[in-house]
Order: C-alpha cells, then structure tokens, then sequence
C-alpha cells in the first residue's frame, strides 16, 4: 500500500520538454481540461504580452515588427512560462495555475527562473573551469575556453530567452538534446563537471596515454573523454584490477573475454552495475547524482561489450594504454636576408675569385641564410664543377633544405624556371645521385 | 499553436481600427476630407494585406489614424484622390518599414515621408516610393549618418556600394 503513486491527469512522459508550455495547453485540450473559453483566454493573454514584449523590443518607436521577430519574442515568452510551469510539481498543478494567474504574472515567475538559472550556470562554468581534464582534444577545450563563454555574453532573457547561441561541439556522456537556451547549458555544465570529478580520480598522462591507446589522433575525435576512461576503469574491475591505472594489458582482455563471452545481456548489465559499485567504493564516490550519471552511461556500454565479445574485439572496448612517444621534428630557423648593397658587394668579390677554395670560403663566412644561398647559386658566383664542390663543402641540412627546392615533376615545371636557377638544380641533382647512398637516405631525407 | 494565437484578436483589432478611422473625420474635415465606412474598412483591409505581403505584425491602434492625421493638411490631398493615396502611403509605409531595417521609428519615418511628399515629390506617390524613399532607404542600409539628407546622398553612397562590389 505504501507504494501507491497519485495518479495525475496529464501524464507527464507525454509532454514535450522544448515546448513544455504548448504542450501543457494541447494536452490540457486533449482531455477536456480547460473550455475553449479558458483557452481563448490564455491566448489572448499571450497577444498581449507579445505585444508588450514587441513594444518594449521597439523601444515603443514602432507599432509593427516583423513576422520573424515576433515569432521570436513569442517563442521566448512560451519557454520563460515553459519554465516556471516546470518549476511546479506536475502539470495538473500547471493548469490550475493557468487558469487562476494571469499570464504575464507566470511570464514574472518565469523570468527570475530563468535570471536564476542563468547566475546558477555561471558559477557552475566557473567550477567547470577548475576541474577541468588537461587534455589535448580540441572540441573540450574549444567548447570550454570559447564555446560556453559565448553563450554568456550572447544570451538574451527578454527575447531570445529559447535560443542557446553557443557553439558546443564536445558530446556528453547523456545529452539532453531537447533542451533549450539555459536549462540546456545549465544541463550541459552541471553533467560536465560529474565528468570532469569522475577523471580526476586518474592522472592526466593516464588519461592522456588512454586516449592515445583510443585513437592516435584522439585530440581532433569527437569523442567523450569521460565515457572511455569509465569504460576501462569497469573492466579493470572486472578483470579483478585495481581502476586507478586504468590500463588493461591483452592478457587482461584474454581473461575477460573467457569471463563474458558466455554472459546474456542482461547478465552482462548486472555485472558491469557491479562493476560500476566497486567503483563507487574504490573512488569514494557518494554524491547520488554522480552515481545515477554513471549508472546511466552502462546502458551505452553493454551493447558495445556484447558486440565486441561476439566478434572477440575485446581490445574496440578495453583499450590499453600507449605511451606517446613524440616524433623527433627538425625545426629550421632561416637567418636574416642580407641587404642588396652588402650581397652585390659579396657576389663582386667572389666574382674576382680565382679560386673556388676562396669563394668557398667567402660563402661559408658571410651567407647566412637560405635565400642568400640560393641568389648566389643563381648569381653567375659559380661555374662548371665549382657548384659540386660548394655542395660538397654543404653540411647534411643545407643539402636536405636546398633539395627541397628542387622541381618535383623534373622536365614538366621547366618553363617556370629561369637558366641559372635550371642550372643549379640540375648540378644539385647529378650531385645527391652521386652521393654515398646511406648518406642521403639516414641524415638528408630521414623522414623517407 | 503560434499561428492560431496569431489570427484570434484580429477580427476585434479590425473593428477598432474602423472606429477609430472613422474618429478622424472630426479633424480631417476641416480641410475637407472624410472618409466614408466603406473607405474605412478597404483601409483596414489595404493594412491587412500589406502587412502580410511585407511579413509585419502590427500591435495596438497601428499606424493608420497616425497616418490621416498626418497628411490630412496636405494640399496634394483632396476628396477625389483621399482614400486612394490614403491606401498608397500606407503600404509605401510598411514596405519601408523593411527596407529601412526597422532603423527608422514610425514617427519619424511618417514626417519624413510628408516632407518628401509635399516637397520634393510634389504630391506624386511614385516619385515618393522610387525615388525619395528608396534614397533614404540605401543610405540607412550603408549607414550613412545624415541619412535623411537626400541631396548629398548620390554620389556618397554610391561609392560605398561600390566599395562593398
């Protein structure tokens, strides 16, 4: 007997969460709980808040605004009053409230809600941004550092109360899509920072080497951090492991695919539930709205278990860590281009060389940058087999950055050359295919 | 549901806007104007369509009695051509509403369309809509400053556009 429900008139699973407040009103309709004439009532109550809105929008300078405009101002007073009938404990209440209150009274109510929520969001995107995951995706930290601060400055309560002019890339765990303007960032923000206080039981570079074991490009997926880190913490759990380190060697995999692979689904969902307490033990967690959160991410998971111990992919699932090695970069910094006075006076003097040991020498002393370089190679400087001797005199990087120069397609690009620069690429070219091999392909083109 | 709140209150709206068009006779006879219940509900309809045409709501007493009242002293106005320029200006006045990007107050938009009426178009409706009031148009649109000098506005805005070209 204890367990008895009141039963309500408008059930609330069939009411739409964007347009809560139409859908009070349509339902209300349906059953006959409100008299065309109580509805008549409303809407014209609703004409004229829209009207007053449209004014005050106006600055009261124009009687008209266009269709559009109105359609907005309309769509920001349904969802404030949208708002505040939410705030009541269930629709049978929001209709005797609309029948009993006059609209603009609901639109008042409406409106500190939503003033409310919006400071209440604010302190929570402050909270967000101290947990936040040190982590290389772009769509977190894009969301986070630009995406959600521009919904702050760009939110209008008045008119646009509807809209959530936000860009927000990075996808929760469970988002809840229907929502709208602030009860949407304050969803989005409240479920962010769960996520956030559930990583922050693991290290960054756990994280990090996580994510990398997902994808080695994971810093441009669309992907929720928060979902992957608890997928393998369960299955280190389930694997009798502890969570904290999160990694899961494929022994470990071997063992759980011989643990599950026999498991119904329902089976399955009991045991990563289990697995999902043990959690809660091992990390402390006692905030019953993390727990619910959680709890409501293993319905995601199971199916993807099931599948993946059917096509024994174990490892699509559980992923083991990897360390990231980063990849040795050569970073070149060219030196300064020297004035065209000094450069005529230095190409005269190599010009009156007659050695090519000197202009050799004259080169090595005063060109400093590339572009330097290569007006001289095209600078009538050097003759005959004296480009193979300065090439020679070249260390590994000048050559590699000087090849790069060279035409891709060989004959093809010949009309876009002049005859000196032809002459040098050609001479460079005879050179490299006359070089120690081993040279050329471990110091000159190591990425080759 | 929006559209349906939308058509409710018009049939009132149009009643009062009769009356109240028919409230101006007092003042518009002294310069020998009136407007019949005939005239008064082709107005109303002419607001209607032009409204809709322009994609414009109008809440309140709109803009018609404002309208009579302001061009009823104009000597380009007589009781032969009253209702039918009456009918003119107004949907010249909503489509400019548009075309001004709502910049322009209704106030302010009505003087300057009476000036440029009785000035520089001489009584011509044509004049008004192509020329005076699509000048004044552009020079909002390229926010000009002294958007309502017209007589300066040619070549400036002009080279704006091109600029934008």
């Amino acid at each position: 007997m204890t367990n008895l429900k009141k039963q309500h008139l408008i059930k609330s699973e069939n009411l739409n969460q964007t347009h809560y407040f139409q859908s009070v009103l349509q339902e209300a309709c349906r059953l006959n709980l409100l008299t065309d004439s109580e509805l008549e009532n409303i809407q014209l109550q609703c004409i004229q808040l829209l009207a007053r809105q449209a004014e005050r929008y106006t600055g009261g300078e124009s009687s008209s605004i266009m269709e559009e405009t109105a359609h907005n101002i309309f769509q920001s007073i349904f969802y404030t009053v949208g708002v505040y009938l939410k705030s009541l404990p269930d629709a049978d209440i929001s209709i005797e409230i609309l029948k009993q209150k006059p609209l603009t009274e609901l639109y008042r109510e409406g409106k500190k809600l939503v003033e409310t929520q919006l400071e209440h969001a604010k302190q929570i995107y402050n909270q967000v941004q101290d947990n936040c995951i040190a982590t290389g995706n772009h769509a977190y930290n894009d969301t986070l550092q630009n995406g959600i601060p521009a919904f702050f400055s760009a939110y209008e309560v008045d008119y646009a109360a509807h809209e959530t002019p936000a860009s927000i890339d990075y996808p929760l765990s469970s988002d809840k899509m229907e929502l709208t303007g602030i009860e949407y960032i304050n969803d989005y923000l409240q479920k962010l920072l769960m996520e956030n206080q559930f990583c922050k039981n693991f290290t960054t570079h756990d994280i990090h080497c996580l994510l990398h074991g997902y994808d080695a490009h994971y810093q441009d997926l669309l992907i929720n951090i928060f979902g992957v880190v608890l997928t393998n913490a369960i299955g280190c759990n389930l694997a009798d492991k502890s969570a904290r380190r999160l990694n899961i060697e494929p022994i470990g995999r071997q063992y759980l695919q011989q643990k599950l692979v026999n498991m119904t689904k329902n089976q399955l969902d009991a045991i990563l539930h289990d697995a999902s307490k043990q959690l809660f033990e091992e990390f402390n967690i006692s905030g019953g709205l993390l727990q619910t959160y959680i709890a409501a991410a293993i319905p995601d998971i199971s199916p993807r278990l099931k599948n993946a111990l059917e096509n024994k992919r174990l490892e699509a699932v559980f992923i083991s860590l990897k360390e990231n090695h980063p990849q040795p970069a050569v970073r070149f910094e060219d030196g300064r281009k020297m004035d065209d006075e000094l450069f005529r006076k230095i190409v005269d003097e190599i010009r009156q060389c007659r050695y090519v040991s000197d202009k050799i020498a004259i080169i090595r002393r005063e060109i400093h940058s590339m572009a330097d370089l290569v007006d001289i190679l095209e600078g009538y400087c050097l003759f005959n087999d004296e480009f193979s001797q300065l090439f020679q005199s070249l260390g590994d990087m000048e050559l590699a950055l000087l090849s790069k120069r060279l035409p891709v397609n060989g004959a093809a690009s010949d009309l876009h050359y002049t005859e000196n620069e032809k002459e040098w690429h050609q001479r460079l070219n005879s050179f490299l295919k006359e070089m120690d091999l081993v040279r050329i392909g471990a110091q000159i083109f190591p990425s080759q | 549901m929006a559209d349906n709140t939308f058509l409710f209150p018009a049939i009132i709206m149009n009643k009062a806007a009769i009356s109240t068009i028919i409230n101006c006779n007092v003042i518009t006879l002294r310069y020998g104007l009136a407007l019949s219940s005939e005239e008064a509900v082709e107005l109303v309809e002419t607001r209607a369509a032009a409204l809709r045409s322009n994609g414009r709501i109008e809440f309140g007493a709109g803009i018609i009695n404002k309208l009579i009242l302001k061009f009823c002293d104009s000597s380009f106005l007589s009781k032969h051509n009253y209702a039918e320029i009456l009918n003119d200006l107004l949907e010249t006045f909503y489509y400019f509403k548009n075309e001004t990007l709502d910049e322009v107050g209704d106030d302010e938009l009505l003087s300057l369309m009476k000036k440029y009426f009785d000035h520089n178009c001489q009584g011509s409706i044509e004049l008004l809509q192509h020329r005076e009031l699509e000048l004044l148009a552009r020079n909002i649109r390229y926010g000009v400053r002294n958007y309502t000098d017209l007589s300066q506005d040619s070549e400036e805005s002009v080279d704006e556009e091109d600029h934008y070209d």
